[in-house]
C-alpha cells in the first residue's frame, strides 16, 4: 500500500498543484478507507474502547507514511496532499479531500481523526511560516482563557491580547499527544502571535480526563519566560479557525455515518415484539430522521466554493454549528436503537455518543457559534 | 448586579403601604427552598435529610467512583443509607421507614424526592441506592401479607434497629428480551428464556437475566420467570436469595454512566426455589412486574431530574467563578438567558414528576409521561450546562459531562421512551378513546 501510494502522491506532485479531480478524491477515500480497516482498526478493542495508545505511534507513523497525515516537512508523503497539507491553502478541492479523509478516519476512530486533524493544523501554520518539522505529535492551543472563542478573539484579536511575557499563562488548553511539538496562537496587542516549541521541555502539560475523544486533552503551563514569538497574520488565523471547525464537523459526520450504519445492522439482528426491529415504527422513525440528518449536514459541510477566508471561515461557523448538532442527534437516535445495548461499552456506540458530544462543545459550542455567527453578520 | 438594583421590587416595595408590603415576596430562599415547602411536613423533612446525606456521603465519592467503579465498596454507603432511614423508604410504618399520612396520598412521593436529592450528587450512586427499591417494590406490591411479614417485616427491623442492610434487586430484563417485557403489546410475542419448571416442593429456575443493577451485591432478588412450556402469562416473581445452589453472577457490564452501580448478568443453573419464595400468586408474575414499573417510572424522572439539576448547578457555579474579557460569566446576558432557560425546564420536570406522584396508586400513563418528559429535558439541560462551560464542560473535573451520561441512560431503562410513548398511548386507548367510541 505504501508503495502504491508513493507513486500516486508523486505523479500527483508532477502534475502540479491544484490538480485534484473527483477521481483523486475518491482514491484518497479508498486510501484512508483501506488503511482504516488494515491498521486503525486495531486501535481500538474491547479492552480500549477509547485506543490502545501504546500502539498509536505505529499506527500514525503508518498514516504518515502513506501520506494521510501532514508533516511540516517538504520530503514528507502527506506535505501536499494530506490532512490539510500545503495543497488546502490554494485549492478547495484539497480542503475536500481533507475533509472526506477526515470523515472516513472519524467512521473507524473519531479521537484517532482528531489527532490527524490536529496535527495537519498544526503543520499547515508551520508551512504557511516555512518552519520545517518531521514530528506527528502535537499539542495545539488555538486560544486563550477559558472560553471558546468569541468574534472578537478571532476576528479583532488585539482587543483580547494577552502578556506574553508572563512566565505562567494558566489555564491554557489545547489538544495533542505525547507532544513533541507544541504550537499555541493567542492574539497580542498587534494581532495574532504563535509561539512554537520544537520539544515539549518548556511546557507542561497535564492530561485532562474527558467526556470523549479521551487521552488528546491537556491544560498546559509554560514552565520558563517566553521569549520569542512569531507573528501571524489574521488571514491565517481565520484560515485556521476555519479549517478547525470544518474538520470538527468532518469528523462529526463521520461518526454520525458510522453510527447510522452500526443501528441499522443491529436493526436487522435485534428480535424485540414478534419480529426483528427494523419493522418496527418506532425504529423507523429514529433511522429515518437520522438518515435525513445525516445528508443534510453532508450537504451542509461540503457546499462552500469560497477560497476567501474570511468567507470559508464565515462558513465553517455555520458548519460547525449545524453539522454537530444534526450530528450529535443522529448519534442519540442511534444509541436509542441500541436500548440497553447501546450505553454499554462492548458496541461501541457509546463511545461514539461521547465523542459528538465532545466535538459539539469544544472548540466553540452551539452556544458560542451562535452568538459568532450573529456578530459576524451585525459587522457586515 | 441583581442585589443592589433599587428598581428590583424587593428593594422598592419601602414605597408600599403596609398592606402592600406583605404581599411582595422579599424572602432570600432558593427556589428548592420554595418547592420544598409545598411538600406535605414530613416529606419536606425527608427531602432536607436526602439533600444532607447526599452532599455528606455520595458528594465525595462520586468523581473517585466514576472513574474506578471496579474497587468501589459500596457496603459502608449502604449501610449509613440504612441507618439514616433509605432503603426502607418505600414503605410505611411498620414495613418500613416512609412517613405514613403523606404515603397514603402517594406512595412514590417520598422515594421520588430523595432520589432527586442523591442523582443531583451522583447518578451511580444513587441508582445503586435505589435500584434496592425496585427489588422490594414486587414483594410490597404483591399485596401478600404472609410475604410481608416473612421478608418485609424483617428486613426493616434488621435496617433500623440493628443498621443491617439487606440489599435487594429486581430482574427482569434477559439478552433476547429487554424493551419486549416492559410493554404489554410487545410482550406478547417476547423471547424470554428464564424457565421454572415444578418439582416437589417448589421450582427450578433455568436462563440468564441481564443488566441487572445491583443484581452483583444484592442478597435477595425478585426474578420474574414463565412456567415451562407456558407462555408470558405464565410468569411469575421467584425470590432467588444469595447462596442458593446454582445461582451465580456473571460479568459486569461497562457502562458509559452511573458506572458506580453495577449492572450484572444473573446465571441460573437448576437453582431450585422453595414454593414459599414465590412473590405474590403463581403465574401473577406479570401485572406485577407492570405495576413496579408503573411505581418505579416516577423515581427516574425523579434521578433524570437529580442528574440535570446537578448539572444545571455546577454550570451556575462554574460562571460565578469564571470571568471572560475581565467580567464575570453570569454578568453576561447570554448565559442569564441559557441558564434561566435550564432553570425552565427544571421547574417543569419537577412540577410534571410532583404531578405524576400526586395519586395514592401509580398511573400508567402519568408515570410514563413522567418518565420520557423528565429523561429528554434532563438531556437537554445537561447538554446546554455543558455548551455555555465551553471546553471545561467536557472535562470530567467538573462533573457535568458525567450528569450527561448518567442522564441519557434514564432515556433507555424502565423501558426505552420509545416503550413508554407506547404505554400513554395504550392508557388513553383504552380510556378517553373507547368512552368516545362508546358515544358514537
Amino acid at each position: 500500500m505504501v508503495l502504491f501510494v508513493s507513486v500516486f502522491l508523486n505523479i500527483k506532485r508532477e502534475e502540479g498543484m491544484d490538480s485534484l479531480t473527483n477521481s483523486d478524491i475518491f482514491q484518497f477515500e479508498l486510501l484512508t478507507g483501506d488503511f482504516c480497516k488494515k491498521s486503525l482498526s486495531q486501535f481500538i478493542d474491547e479492552h480500549h474502547p477509547d485506543g490502545n495508545f501504546s500502539i498509536l505511534p505505529s499506527i500514525i507513523y503508518e498514516a504518515c507514511s502513506i501520506g494521510i497525515i501532514t508533516k511540516a516537512h517538504h520530503n514528507a508523503s502527506g506535505y501536499d496532499y494530506g490532512i490539510w497539507g500545503k495543497q488546502t491553502l490554494t485549492s478547495t478541492d484539497a480542503i475536500i479531500n481533507s475533509l472526506t479523509m477526515l470523515s472516513v478516519l472519524a467512521s473507524t476512530c473519531a479521537s484517532f481523526a482528531f489527532l490527524a486533524h490536529i496535527q495537519g493544523l498544526a503543520a499547515n501554520i508551520l508551512i504557511q511560516r516555512d518552519i520545517e518539522n518531521n514530528t506527528a505529535y502535537p499539542f495545539l492551543s488555538l486560544y486563550n482563557e477559558l472560553l471558546p472563542p468569541h468574534y472578537q478573539t478571532v476576528v479583532h484579536p488585539s482587543s483580547h491580547a494577552i502578556k506574553l511575557d508572563n512566565p505562567f499563562i494558566a489555564q491554557l488548553h489545547g489538544y495533542g499527544y505525547n507532544p513533541c511539538y507544541a504550537i499555541v496562537c493567542v492574539p497580542d496587542t498587534s494581532g495574532w502571535s504563535m509561539l512554537y516549541f520544537d520539544s515539549v521541555q518548556t511546557i507542561l502539560l497535564q492530561s485532562i480526563k474527558t467526556h470523549g475523544l479521551r487521552g488528546l486533552y491537556y491544560k498546559a503551563r509554560f514552565n520558563s519566560d517566553i521569549t520569542a514569538t512569531i507573528p501571524v497574520s489574521n488571514h491565517t488565523i481565520e484560515l485556521l479557525f476555519a479549517f478547525f471547525w470544518l474538520g470538527i464537523a468532518a469528523i462529526s459526520i463521520g461518526i454520525a455515518q458510522s453510527a447510522y450504519l452500526k443501528a441499522i445492522n443491529y436493526a436487522h439482528q435485534r428480535y424485540q415484539r414478534g419480529s426483528v426491529i427494523k419493522n418496527i415504527e418506532s425504529v423507523q422513525m429514529l433511522l429515518g430522521a437520522s438518515k435525513a440528518k445525516i445528508e443534510t449536514a453532508k450537504n451542509a459541510l461540503f457546499s462552500f466554493t469560497a477560497s476567501d477566508s474570511y468567507l470559508l471561515l464565515k462558513h465553517a461557523a455555520h458548519s460547525k454549528l449545524i453539522v454537530t448538532t444534526l450530528c450529535s442527534q443522529v448519534v442519540t437516535d442511534c444509541l436509542q436503537v441500541f436500548g440497553g445495548y447501546g450505553y454499554m461499552e462492548d458496541f461501541g456506540i457509546e463511545k461514539k455518543f461521547r465523542d459528538i458530544n465532545t466535538l459539539a462543545t469544544i472548540g466553540g459550542s452551539p452556544f458560542f457559534m451562535k452568538q459568532f455567527i450573529a456578530q459576524m453578520e451585525m459587522e457586515e | 448586579m441583581f442585589t443592589d438594583n433599587y428598581l428590583s421590587l424587593r428593594n422598592s416595595k419601602e414605597s408600599l403601604a403596609f398592606l402592600g408590603k406583605l404581599l411582595v415576596d422579599s424572602k432570600y430562599q432558593s427556589l428548592w427552598e420554595y418547592d420544598t415547602k409545598l411538600l406535605p411536613h414530613k416529606v419536606q423533612k425527608w427531602r432536607r435529610k436526602a439533600k444532607a446525606f447526599s452532599q455528606l456521603y455520595i458528594r465525595p465519592l462520586s468523581r473517585t467512583v466514576d472513574i474506578d467503579p471496579y474497587t468501589f465498596d459500596p457496603n459502608p454507603l449502604i449501610q449509613e443509607a440504612t441507618r439514616w432511614g433509605f432503603q426502607t423508604i418505600i414503605m410505611p410504618f411498620p414495613l418500613g421507614s416512609a412517613a405514613l399520612f403523606p404515603y397514603l396520598r402517594s406512595t412514590t412521593l417520598q422515594v421520588a424526592v430523595i432520589a432527586e436529592e442523591f442523582a443531583s450528587e451522583c447518578g451511580g450512586l444513587a441508582l445503586l441506592l435505589l435500584a434496592h427499591h425496585l427489588g422490594v417494590a414486587p414483594l410490597l406490591l404483591s399485596g401478600h401479607i404472609p410475604t410481608w411479614f416473612k421478608f418485609l417485616i424483617p428486613m426493616y427491623i434488621k435496617g433500623a434497629w440493628f443498621g443491617k442492610p439487606t440489599t435487594m434487586a429486581f430482574a427482569i430484563t434477559e439478552p433476547d428480551a429487554g424493551s419486549d417485557v416492559e410493554d404489554s403489546i410487545g410482550a406478547k410475542d417476547a423471547h424470554t428464556q428464564v424457565t421454572a419448571t415444578p418439582v416437589k416442593g417448589g421450582y427450578i429456575l433455568n436462563g440468564t437475566k441481564v443488566f441487572i443493577s445491583d443484581g452483583g451485591i444484592a442478597d435477595r432478588i425478585t426474578v420474574f420467570a414463565k412456567i415451562k412450556g407456558q407462555g408470558i402469562d405464565s410468569w411469575t416473581c421467584f425470590l432467588v436469595e444469595k447462596g442458593m445452589k446454582g445461582f451465580s453472577v456473571g460479568r459486569r457490564e461497562k457502562k458509559m454512566g452511573q458506572r458506580a452501580s453495577d449492572a450484572s448478568e444473573l446465571i441460573f443453573d437448576n437453582v431450585f426455589v422453595p414454593k414459599r419464595n414465590i412473590v405474590g400468586k403463581l403465574k401473577g408474575g406479570w401485572p406485577l412486574n407492570q405495576n413496579v414499573l408503573n411505581y418505579s417510572r416516577p423515581v427516574v424522572a425523579a434521578m433524570a431530574l437529580g442528574h440535570a439539576r446537578g448539572a444545571f448547578e455546577r454550570a451556575l457555579q462554574f460562571c460565578n467563578l469564571h470571568t471572560y474579557m475581565g467580567k464575570k460569566l453570569i454578568d453576561y446576558n447570554e448565559i442569564q438567558y441559557e441558564l434561566a432557560d435550564m432553570l425552565i425546564k427544571l421547574m417543569s420536570i419537577r412540577m410534571t414528576i410532583w404531578r405524576s406522584c400526586a395519586h395514592f396508586r401509580a398511573v400508567q400513563s402519568l408515570s410514563s409521561i413522567a418518565k420520557v418528559y423528565a429523561s429528554d429535558m434532563a438531556v437537554e439541560v445537561c447538554k446546554q450546562a455543558m455548551e455555555i462551560m465551553g471546553d471545561e464542560g467536557v472535562a470530567h473535573e467538573w462533573g457535568v459531562e458525567k450528569a450527561l451520561r448518567d442522564a441519557r441512560l434514564t432515556q433507555i431503562y424502565e423501558g426505552t421512551n420509545q416503550i413508554n410513548r407506547y404505554a400513554i398511548i395504550e392508557h388513553q386507548y383504552t380510556t378517553d378513546v373507547a368512552i368516545n367510541n362508546v358515544i358514537s
